[in-house]
């Protein structure tokens, strides 16, 4: 039975997350929030060298020490010594250094002892022999073929692409072609809550990790690193302080697992923020070449991309990051004449991995800013410009992928257009003041976010009804802030028809939730409230067929809302759901109920080079924002800003907004002042007071449009957001400070150092 | 380890306790099992940490805990709790001005101190009073909502009801 909309009543609500009472009054407890008996503290010992062979390591001097409980090096890993992460890379990331680091930050070894204090003089009376290795610090010298090996399997870790059509033709044909190249960042998380947690081994043997997690799956990592079976291993996600896909793949857990088990105690390890980003993995800076051409007639005749990705030390999820760009790097725009190629590189920098907008935000940029730049050339309007080569429904991809849904490229625009100049007239008090010198411009960005990776295994999520009526739903999906365990709920309270608060959640533990994948890539409304929905649907039907027989009635006339069963058009008369459960029950109906979702591989004839680049579907957005930029200071300032993304449905508009204030904000940061600055493979912005992120006095005035086509893939048709706003925020500033100041911005972060360069030689230095 | 016997109130319970001297009040707070005071830079540059000491807003990281002798202490759960929320938390839920929820203890903090101090403040103002509590998620525009919201209710809701608590 099709889900009928118009009798909805909870779709479209903005009803607030869960857990916003208790974080609100201070109850929730967070990863570094609890406290066990007998607990010790861990602390690990990590390398200052991004590149260094260790000669000789002794921690003879640590373990002697009273207080101390165990000190681990590499060699005491009962299992296999790699971290494993995402499944396809090189495995070469090992837990603890074996003789050789290749980042700065690199475990070495591990204490657990009685307190801090003494596991901090533990971590000092290690002495370790190291021998420096010069770090190779830039992918370009990497990919050279006599650059000196990160790993011994070479640098390279992904050389992908695809050909369509034939470029040099496209271009002959062209009567204007530009070519760019576009640089970006190391860029952090900067989650709020720095990576912490506890673990202990329960009397049956099984090592419990509670600590915030975007992905409780990393169990399984886990137990090949303790040498123990899966069921070994639980991994409970209480709620995270943030994650933005820092914390996807495993951070201290394998750390605290190892304590944990060399102890016998509870171990607790908490991070300080500095050694958070020093540790962490950040956004691949990307290296992208764009060369396009268009005819008189602003068609575009030829496009060729060229990405260089900076993967760090490791391989981590580069790989899999590495397909998703080259799923972008065709653009969303129509072009017979493709050429696309993809390297990703590995240096001694700090390991990239998934960040919001992941292998999209970089090229959104680069795209955007290079389609700027051809309009300009032909002497076209911008959106005019687009307009003629934006893809249509029924179109495809440049990897040959076709757009099934709804694809609101004009309505986006013109509504972020729309929306800038309401957030204008928000600001129009401050505008005044601006002095007469500044240079004012309006810039603009369409993007293309995918959304539901296609090749994710099994999600699955239980839904159970109580005899009184009310619902458990159990999924094994991590919350991070952004609505998650809301979405379970909102949809299983919409599809069976009871009040919010008659329907409770269990997540995010490995054990006893079905297990649901990650928290990431926009994919948990669809991936996690998708197998809620289909769990809860055939208990619906049940609670119906029982409601359709008591209320003498057509199972299709029954209404379920609210607690009760009723016939369409008179909900007086009704059945509350405490009687309609046993008798659901008494008619054979299992009241609990497993939902399974599976992306197909739906492979698109002919074009298994970039099959994988493919996501189940996108995500369609414009945005418009307003700079002022100071001639003097180089300063940018934001006067105001409007984003429409077309949501599919907006199961909770107040959720949709919210990521969209957010993502512009992130945005913001990866655009004006984000940046681990790194040297010699180290982040030398180590804390807030170096890395930037924008405070509540940086923020321009924002105004968010809504489009619901109706036509996406996850519950009632709605698509993901929780990344398409951010990725979209880098490329609309720097259209407007283009414009602004007469020059090409080709670089993130605008800082006003650059401005003042580029105004001053003309050119965006690089 | 130098110690030193420390006490004070927190939200409105005495406090008494044998601390190293070196201990700051965020540290010692979290260690008495007031959770709720986050720790996300120990450096004063984030404000997960804020608490109100005498009713002023203060990074608890900057403080050492023998400071704060004598003196009075409220973190977020003395400003309200599940049962009886006050204004800026039930404005901060009902706007969506809570995501992850890690900044919203300090946020909260201080946007009570700014109302304490003036129950009417221009979204600038508010801007300029939490531009020290950083927040990753939401972009801030809920929060400034939220704290707008209770500027004109509050003053409504603070005639008809006594203040819930002293703090
Ligand atoms: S923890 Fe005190 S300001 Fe960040
Ligand atoms: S809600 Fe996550 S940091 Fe503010």
């Amino acid at each position: 039975m099709p889900f009928d909309k118009t009798t909805a009543t909870l779709l479209g609500k903005s009803i607030p997350q869960p857990d916003s009472l208790e974080k609100a009054v201070g109850e929730t407890l967070f990863s570094d929030d609890i406290r066990l008996p007998g607990m010790l503290w861990g602390l690990a010992l990590r390398s200052p060298f991004a590149n260094a062979r260790i000669r000789r390591l002794d921690v003879s001097k640590a373990k002697a020490l009273p207080g101390v409980r165990a000190v681990l090096t590499a060699r005491d890993i009962p299992g296999v010594n790699r971290r494993g992460n995402m499944p396809g890379n090189r495995d070469d990331q090992p837990v603890l250094v074996e003789d050789r680091t290749r980042a700065v930050g690199d475990p070495i070894a591990l204490v657990a002892a009685d307190s801090s204090e003494t596991a901090k003089e533990a971590i000092s009376a290690i002495t370790v022999d190291y021998e420096q290795l010069a770090p190779v610090e830039d992918p370009l010298v990497s990919l050279e073929p006599d650059a000196p090996l990160v790993d011994e399997e070479g640098n390279v870790i992904g050389d992908l692409g695809y050909t369509r059509g034939d470029t040099e033709k496209g271009f002959s044909m062209a009567s204007a072609i530009v070519e760019e190249t576009y640089r970006t960042q190391f860029a952090e998380h900067a989650y709020l809550e720095p990576e912490a947690g506890v673990a202990w081994t329960d009397p049956g043997d099984v090592l419990h990790i509670r600590c915030g997690t975007q992905w409780v799956e990393n169990f399984r990592h886990i137990a090949r690193i303790l040498g123990v079976s899966h069921n070994h291993v639980r991994i409970e996600s209480p709620l995270v302080g943030g994650g933005f896909g820092g914390k996807i793949f495993m951070t201290i857990e394998p750390l605290l697992a190892l304590l944990a088990k060399a102890t016998g105690r509870p171990v607790r390890m908490a991070l300080t923020r500095e050694e958070s980003i020093l540790s962490s993995t950040k956004r691949h800076p990307y290296i992208l070449r764009y060369k396009m051409g268009a005819d008189a007639d602003g068609r575009l005749t030829a496009l060729l991309a060229d990405l260089v990705g900076d993967v760090g030390a490791y391989s981590d999820a580069s790989p899999v990051i590495a397909w998703y760009s080259i799923g972008f790097l065709g653009g969303h725009y129509r072009c017979k004449n493709v050429q696309v190629h993809s390297r990703f590189v590995l240096t001694n920098n700090p390991s990239g991995t998934a960040m919001r907008g992941v292998g999209s935000a970089q090229i959104t940029f680069a795209l955007e800013g290079t389609m700027d730049s051809l309009a300009e050339k032909l002497g076209m309007d911008p959106f005019e410009f687009r307009k003629r080569n934006h893809l249509s429904k029924g179109e495809s991809l440049s990897t040959g992928q076709p757009l099934k849904n709804a694809v609101f490229f004009s309505e986006t625009w013109e509504a972020a257009d729309k929306a800038l100049d309401r957030a204008l007239l928000r600001n129009s008090e401050e505008i005044p003041k601006l002095s007469p010198k500044v240079l004012r411009a309006r810039g603009h960005a369409s993007n293309m976010t995918g959304y539901g990776r296609r090749h994710g295994h099994l999600s699955q999520a239980q839904v159970s009804v109580q005899f009184d009526g009310s619902a458990v739903v159990s999924v094994g999906v991590a919350d991070i802030g952004s609505g998650q365990r809301l979405g379970c709920q909102q949809v299983a309270a919409e599809v069976l028809g009871l009040p919010m608060d008659k329907v409770t959640l269990s997540t995010s533990d490995s054990q006893l939730n079905p297990i649901a994948g990650m928290t990431a890539g926009s994919r948990t409304f669809l991936n996690a409230a998708g197998p809620v929905q289909r769990a809860a649907e055939p208990i619906a039907k049940a609670l119906k067929e029982a409601a359709a027989s008591l209320l003498e009635a057509r199972i299709d006339d029954i209404i379920l809302a609210d607690g009760k069963a009723f016939v369409k058009g008179s909900p007086s008369v009704n059945v509350p759901h405490a009687q309609l459960v046993p008798a659901a029950a008494a008619a054979g109906t299992s009241l609990t109920q497993l939902g399974t979702l599976k992306i197909e591989e739906d492979l698109y004839p002919g074009e298994e080079t970039a099959h994988n680049a493919g996501w189940l579907d996108y995500t369609f957005g414009g945005m418009a924002v307003e700079v002022a930029v100071d001639p003097q200071t180089g300063q940018v300032m934001l006067l105001g800003l409007g984003i429409s993304h077309d949501v599919g449905t907006a199961v909770n508009p107040q959720i949709v907004v919210g990521q969209c204030e957010g993502g512009v904000v992130q945005g913001m940061g990866l655009a004006l002042t984000e940046d681990c600055c790194v040297k010699r493979g180290k982040a030398e912005a180590h804390d807030f007071s170096t890395y930037l992120i924008p405070t509540s006095l940086d923020i321009p005035s924002i105004e968010v449009a809504i489009l619901e086509s109706g036509e996406g893939e996850g519950p009632f048709g709605a698509r993901g957001i929780g990344e398409p706003p951010h990725n979209i925020t880098p490329a609309a500033i720097a259209s407007a400070v283009s414009r602004a100041i007469g020059v090409r911005v080709t670089s993130l972060p605008i800082t006003p150092e650059m401005v003042l360069t580029a105004l001053r030689t003309g050119e965006w230095p690089h | 380890m130098k110690t030193l016997s420390v006490q004070f109130k927190v939200n409105g319970e005495e406090v008494q306790a044998e601390m190293p001297t070196h201990i700051t009040l965020l540290q010692a707070l979290r260690e008495l099992g007031y959770t709720e005071v986050k720790n996300g830079c120990e450096k004063g540059d984030c404000g997960s940490c804020t608490v109100l000491l005498d009713g002023l807003p203060v990074n608890s990281c900057l403080v050492l805990a023998v400071q704060a002798t004598g003196r009075e202490v409220t973190t977020v759960r003395g400003i309200g709790s599940l049962d009886n929320l006050h204004p800026l938390q039930k404005n901060f839920i009902e706007h969506g001005a809570i995501q992850c929820g890690f900044c919203t203890p300090g946020m909260l903090l201080s946007a009570k101190a700014l109302l304490d101090e003036n129950p009417s403040p221009t979204r600038k103002e508010i801007r300029e009073q939490i531009s020290g509590n950083l927040c990753r998620c939401t972009g801030y525009v809920k929060i400034v909502d939220a704290i707008m919201e209770t500027t004109s209710e509050g003053s409504k809701a603070g005639k008809r009801r006594p203040r819930a608590r002293k703090c």
